[in-house]
């Protein structure tokens, strides 16, 4: 059985981290790029499902990505990651086609709920919410 | 190494007049970048204490403890420079300053760098001793841990360099980036980055300059400037006959 895979793209590798051991392990395939450049070329080679997207990295930004990956990807779905609240950032993020924001810091389970929306499979995973 | 003109100098910081009152009007962009210098290390923070809250596992429990201890370094280090922009700003700034060894000042950065992040360590390339110089010991490692950070931005396999030099009475530290796209300095926002700009405003602070140089498609290189200890500088006299007093 394929896994759904998901693309993180984050230059700060505490993030990343967070991503990673939040998603449920075994449920998903996930892959990791550092920067927008590197976020591309996975892009192409690893077909993601899902792309978490960093706003704000070295280089090329998320805003460039984004755009890069409506051009080429129109259908796959992007969720931002941003510690801006200003609304501009988000209506640029809306107006380029992020499909939702999650704005740093957030909640794990405000993750999972905003991956699961996109990807209904994994809805059954309740490592988060059974540890009470 | 040569102090002669570089091929295209973007940055060339100035004596501190003039410029430390520019610190206290943040653009947007530098805001932006304050956001995402707290943002993350308090993403890391509450979002690993949430994990370790809902799952004991070893893995979740050593990875989460490492990297909420990591994160808090990182947003103590954002606060110290916060708090050092607003100082500058305000004029209230002092500093203390008496010969220091230079290479210990290099060390300590190093490790405060390392500390909050997993990016490499940059490789010490320099050929002679590190001299002793005229310094606020605890602004001049904020300083170069900064600009460390700023140049070393890119996550590579490859490490940054660092070198050190003498002449005309001054230490030249000369930090360059690992590949050419490897730091925050392609980015064009960067250039008025909020930590290059606390460092280039305490090095101003010091008697010194800070010059960046970046060409597209070429690895960049800030070097610092620093006023040699006064020993130093006589024995830099002394060892070249073009400097006799």
């Amino acid at each position: 059985m394929n896994l759904p895979r998901i693309l993180v793209a984050d230059d700060d590798d505490s993030v990343r981290s967070l991503l990673r051991l939040t998603l449920p392990a075994g449920g998903v395939e996930v892959v990791e790029a550092r920067d927008g450049e590197e976020a591309l070329e996975l892009i192409s080679s690893h077909a993601p499902d899902l792309l978490l997207l960093d706003w704000k990295m070295p280089g090329r930004p998320g805003a460039d990505v984004l755009a890069e990956v409506r051009r080429s990807h129109p259908t796959l779905p992007v969720i931002v990651l941003t510690a801006d609240q200003a609304g501009s950032t988000h209506e640029l993020a809306g107006a380029l086609g992020a499909d939702t924001f999650l704005t740093k810091p957030f909640s794990p389970l405000e993750l999972l709920e905003a991956v699961e929306s996109f990807l209904p499979e994994l809805a059954g995973d309740q490592s988060l919410t059974d540890a009470e | 190494m040569s102090l002669a003109a570089p091929h295209r100098l973007d940055d060339d910081i100035g004596p501190a007049s003039g410029q430390l009152s520019d610190l206290a009007r943040l653009s947007t962009e530098q805001l932006s970048e304050i956001r995402h210098d707290l943002g993350n290390p308090l993403a890391a923070i509450t979002g690993f204490a949430e994990l370790l809250h809902a799952r004991g596992d070893e893995t979740t429990r050593k990875e989460a403890t490492t990297r909420i201890l990591e994160a808090a370094e990182r947003l103590s280090l954002a606060l110290e420079d916060i708090l050092t922009l607003i100082a500058l700003g305000s004029g209230t700034l002092v500093l203390h300053t008496e010969p220091v060894d230079l290479g210990t000042i290099v060390a300590e950065a190093l490790a405060a760098f390392e500390r909050t992040t997993t990016r490499h360590r940059p490789t010490d390339r320099r050929q002679e001793e590190w001299p002793r110089v005229e310094a606020d010991a605890e602004r001049l490692v904020q300083a170069l841990r900064l600009v460390i950070d700023h140049i070393a931005d890119a996550p590579s396999s490859e490490a940054a360099e660092i070198v050190a030099e003498q002449s005309d009475g001054l230490a030249i530290v000369s930090v360059t980036s690992a590949r050419s796209d490897g730091s925050r300095l392609r980015d064009p926002a960067a250039a008025g980055a909020v930590g290059i700009s606390v460092a280039r405003a305490l090095i101003a602070l010091h008697g010194g300059r800070l010059r960046i140089e970046r060409e597209p498609g070429q690895r960049a290189t800030a070097r610092c400037s620093v006023p040699l200890a006064v020993e130093a500088r006589s024995h830099e006299s002394a060892s070249d006959p073009r400097r006799g007093r």
